[in-house]
């Protein structure tokens, strides 16, 4: 008893040698161990005196690793959606395909596929650019068509790509006849912002025709539908008529054309041409 | 529960190591000159056994220690023993008894950087073969570095100006 009272004063006198000792002592015995009982040890150490610690690390390394996961889905979540968008504009496009597959048996001519890349804005809308040209066959002057109806004719074409004018388009004139009477008008747009036909007083075309091409321009064939004539109304002189038409494809709304490949059988001239031409002041398209 | 301030010292002083450790693990790579640390941990740990002596240096450097062993890769224990080694020789030079001029702290700073390699090393059995390669190539750029930020450290946290009990 006394001997042990005297070495627990004095340990406690060389309380820093003693603990010095120990802790090397532990240290040293540990470290001799083998990689198992040394991973046993970690282990109860982090489930018992750094469980504090191990809790805010496992804390802030799950944190972390949220962070990235929130990071890395909001990467993927954009390539996703960029992916969509390319998807979903192939799904028009095979959509488009598909009703078209329907009218394709009654043009006499091979049609080629586009996508419209832009739209002019300066033109109203009018004037798009599709994504094919002269390598595919498109060249100036034929007509562009949708599965419901007509759309435009090219004006020129570069090697992949090709100007398109619309039924927008203010410049754009396409001679038309009723389905109905056979009578003939001349679909033009005002402004851009709608489509009309002029037709004469003594043409008979009424609220409710159908319109299709003429072909005597000899851009567009004949009989490719074009639209239904809405409400008439008297021009000024009562010489022509005017009607609104609703197109059956919608110009500001198509995304998917076709090219008919089939040049035009008349020269189409441009009106920065006709201007040069003494006594040419207007074509008959 | 009132604590006085000498004791509020005591304790803030106390949490500022394992804070350093952390900053350690945080902080010492991203400052990393050419993939050399300093070992922003021992300046201010040495500080720590300056400041109160020995058997806590001692307790301190052993926890510290230990939890560095845990969390690192290497062998258990190494960390542990270098710690305390130097938290004991370091708290002999406790400020109550001994007082140090800035100079011989950053001096005594590099020491105990190259000392705490040393033990460390040679607990880990890295081999005694390997220990001038490892002192030149690791240990002393390390020292380096640590004594430069303990530089730093040291003049913005001045040691007392007097010993006392001497």
């Amino acid at each position: 008893m006394i001997l042990l009272r005297w070495l627990a004063g004095l340990a406690f006198r060389g309380r820093e040698l003693v603990s010095l000792l120990v802790f090397v002592g532990f240290g040293m015995w540990i470290s001799s161990q083998s990689p198992q009982t040394q991973s046993h040890l970690r282990i109860a150490l982090t489930g018992s005196v750094l469980f504090p610690v191990q809790a805010i690390v496992s804390k802030v390394v799950f944190r972390r690793g949220l962070q990235a996961e929130l990071d890395r889905l909001r990467t993927e979540n954009v390539k996703l959606q960029q992916d969509k968008a390319v998807l979903l504009q192939l799904g028009d496009f095979q959509t488009s395909l598909r009703e078209f597959e329907g009218i394709r048996g009654n043009l006499r001519h091979p049609v080629v596929g586009a996508r419209l890349v832009s739209r002019d804005p300066l033109r109203l809308g009018g004037l798009w650019i599709v994504d094919v040209g002269s390598d595919s066959g498109v060249k100036e002057g034929m007509a562009v068509l949708s599965s419901t109806g007509l759309v435009g004719r090219v004006l020129s074409s570069s090697n992949t790509h090709a100007k398109v004018q619309s039924l927008a388009d203010p410049d754009c004139r396409v001679a038309v006849l009723s389905t109905r009477s056979m009578n003939p008008g001349i679909l033009h747009s005002i402004d851009g912002s709608g489509v009309f036909v002029e037709f004469s007083v003594t043409s008979d075309i009424k609220t409710g025709d159908t319109l299709m091409t003429w072909g005597a321009g000899g851009i567009f064939p004949r009989g490719i539908p074009v639209g239904q004539v809405g409400s008439i109304r008297k021009t000024p002189a009562n010489v022509l008529r005017t009607a609104s038409v609703a197109p059956f494809q919608d110009p500001w709304s198509v995304n998917a054309v076709f090219v008919l490949l089939r040049p035009p059988s008349l020269r189409v001239m441009s009106d920065s041409f006709l201007s040069t031409v003494p006594g040419k002041s207007e074509v008959r398209r | 529960m009132t604590f006085s301030d000498d004791t509020k010292k005591e304790i803030l002083r106390g949490m500022l190591v394992p804070l350093a450790l952390v900053a350690q693990a945080t902080i010492a790579p991203l400052v990393s000159l050419y993939g050399v640390q300093p070992s922003l941990f021992l300046v201010v740990f040495v500080l720590f056994c300056l400041r109160t002596g020995a058997l806590p240096a001692v307790w301190m450097g052993f926890f510290c220690g230990m939890a560095l062993d845990t969390y690192s890769i290497g062998t258990v224990g190494a960390f542990s023993v270098a710690l305390t080694i130097v938290g004991f020789s370091i708290g002999q030079l406790h400020e109550r008894r001994v007082h140090l001029g800035y100079p011989l702290r950053v001096s005594l700073l590099g020491l105990a950087a190259l000392l705490h390699d040393v033990i460390w090393h040679l607990v880990s059995r890295h081999g005694l073969g390997h220990l001038p390669g490892f002192v030149l190539r690791v240990a002393l750029p390390s020292t380096l570095y640590t004594m430069l930020i303990g530089a730093i450290v040291f003049a913005l946290r001045p040691p007392r100006p007097t010993a006392r009990n001497w």
